[in-house]
């Protein structure tokens, strides 16, 4: 499985990567070889559509502490809105503490959209907002 | 034979009285600036066979402009390039020609087969663009586009893997079958499923700050996976076995509009036979599910739409309306009516244009407008897009087809 899916994801067809990720997904095994796959993906796709798959695939199946540290790496970095809300939807899923460490490396940075820094402060609030997130 | 515009959503929202200084008078000025476009008279045009491109993956690189893409039987991928912009007070014309002429350069590489279009000037105050006409075999491998700057994507006929991403146009997408991934930032995504059944890969698409407008046929066999902000979900599919995506944080798609950091949208919206008004982040499986789809707008709306399939063989007959002294084809028009978020009153200024096209108009202070177009542009139940956009409201595409009445819909204009 993991195979498959590095070498899927090393595909020029940006489809065949999609599904790739969304199998993996699927699937439900986690092991260190898929997670790192996932990450590979989330870091350096060059496809806004197959990154934030990935991240939404690692939310799926990644351990807690896999995740914390793949979405803060991706905070640090990510230009595109798309996956930025991606990843702090599945911050989401973290422990208070985890996914402040998470998320602050994207408040540390000035190039952000003020929806994703608002949406950002309001998931490291004590008090959580009434609404879905 | 009549042409008329439809609504995309048939959706009407409650809002505010837009005063007449909002109709902004002085897009009448841009807008005679936007009609008097110049084309340098030689287009740059150039072919390649299917053959000559390794992996049958073919990028194309646009800095700004249009790309008007259709697949077809042949072996070849055929271009024309024609370099635009605005007339320039003052300048001559052998001045302007020089000072637009772009470049057009291929490359082959390992892995692929590269068109790239420069932009004609780097002051993108000049408007000048590139509108690239491209013929692609229908069953090509891999098109992969990307379009740099201001313009749209067209893309009509193409069963092989399409990936776009515009930074600032629309994406527009027909009769296509394979998988299609596309990301608009600032514009919006429209795409017809109706016609070509989708049989193989996922379709992901994204939206920043538009629409996007999906139409499927009575029955579709997809899994949906929605993703909206502050836009709405408008479907005139059945949503009731939404499920929640996986994911902490995640709920079931809510009825009603979403007003979550979006305070200028409207908080409620009125019912209308047959659509529903949705947001959230959800996963619904419509019939077998043959494929994913997968969703997600920033900022504007996801509309669910259904189209009859039309039964092979019964697209209408094109009219042949003749040609103009100068070798022109005659237009067909269409004519409508924009209305402010009332629905009663006229709202001149907002701007219609036919994506792909240089068909444009604006409503004139009563609302009117007057769309001419190419009507060979429906011919094989093709559609066109319109986009309708007005500085401070919500964009909103439309689709001109062939249909039994004179007028169009209303266009009822809501902020943003």
């Amino acid at each position: 499985m993991q195979d498959e899916l590095a070498s899927a994801l090393q595909s020029l067809s940006t489809g065949t990567r999609l599904q790739a990720i969304n199998a993996a997904a699927s699937n439900g095994q986690h092991n260190d070889a898929i997670e790192h796959a996932l990450i590979t993906a989330l870091l350096t796709d060059p496809n806004t559509n197959v990154r934030m798959a990935a991240a939404e695939a690692l939310g799926r199946i990644a351990r807690p502490d896999v995740l914390r540290q793949a979405v803060g790496r991706a905070l640090t970095a990510e230009k595109s809105l798309f996956v930025q809300m991606t990843l702090l939807n599945i911050a989401g899923q973290l422990p208070m503490a985890e996914r402040r460490a998470a998320i602050t490396p994207l408040l540390d940075r000035v190039d952000i959209d003020p929806l994703a820094t608002n949406d950002a402060r309001d998931r490291v609030r004590d008090t959580p907002r009434g609404d879905s997130r | 034979m009549r042409f008329h515009i439809v609504g995309a959503t048939l959706m009407l929202v409650a809002g505010t009285y837009i005063p007449v200084a909002a109709q902004k008078p002085t897009d009448f000025i841009w807008a005679r600036s936007w009609q008097s476009l110049v084309t340098v008279p030689a287009p740059i045009t150039g072919w390649v066979n299917r053959t000559a491109i390794p992996n049958e993956y073919l990028e194309v690189n646009v800095a700004r402009g249009t790309i008007h893409i259709e697949g077809g039987a042949s072996d070849r991928i055929d271009w024309v390039v024609t370099q635009r912009l605005d007339s320039i007070m003052g300048m001559s014309e052998s001045a302007r020609n020089a000072f637009i002429s772009g470049s057009v350069g291929t490359t082959t590489w390992a892995d692929r087969f590269t068109l790239r279009v420069g932009t004609p000037s780097a002051d993108t105050t000049i408007h000048a663009r590139a509108e690239l006409q491209l013929r692609v075999p229908r069953d090509l491998k891999l098109l992969h586009l990307n379009l740099h700057g201001a313009g749209d994507v067209v893309v009509d006929n193409f069963a092989g893997e399409l990936t776009v991403t515009a930074d600032s146009g629309y994406i527009t997408g027909t009769n296509l079958s394979g998988s299609t991934i596309l990301e608009a930032r600032e514009g919006g995504v429209a795409l017809d499923l109706s016609a070509t059944p989708f049989q193989a890969g996922p379709i992901s698409l994204l939206s920043h700050d538009g629409s996007i407008t999906i139409s499927f046929p009575p029955q579709p066999s997809v899994v949906l996976e929605l993703n909206t902000n502050c836009g709405n979900i408008n479907s005139a599919l059945p949503l009731t076995d939404a499920r929640p995506l996986p994911g902490a944080g995640r709920l079931p798609l809510q009825v009603g509009n979403s007003d979550l950091d979006c305070a200028l949208r409207p908080k409620s919206l009125p019912a209308l036979p047959g659509v529903s008004h949705l947001h959230g982040h959800a996963s619904v499986t419509l019939g077998s599910g043959a494929v994913t789809l997968r969703a997600m707008a920033l900022q504007g709306d996801i509309n669910l739409t259904t189209n009859p399939a039309p039964a092979s063989g019964q697209c209408a007959e094109i009219p042949e309306l003749g040609k103009k002294p100068d070798g022109s084809p005659v237009l067909a028009t269409v004519i409508g009516r924009v209305l402010a978020a009332d629905g009663r009153t006229p709202m001149g200024g907002v701007r219609l244009q036919i994506q792909g096209t240089q068909s444009g108009t604006w409503s004139d202070p009563t609302g009117e407008y007057r769309l001419a177009f190419d009507p060979h542009l429906l011919a094989k139940c093709r559609k066109l897009y319109v986009v309708v956009d007005s500085p401070g409201y919500a964009t909103q595409i439309l689709t001109l087809m062939i249909g039994p009445r004179v007028r169009a819909d209303d266009v009822v204009m809501r902020k943003h």
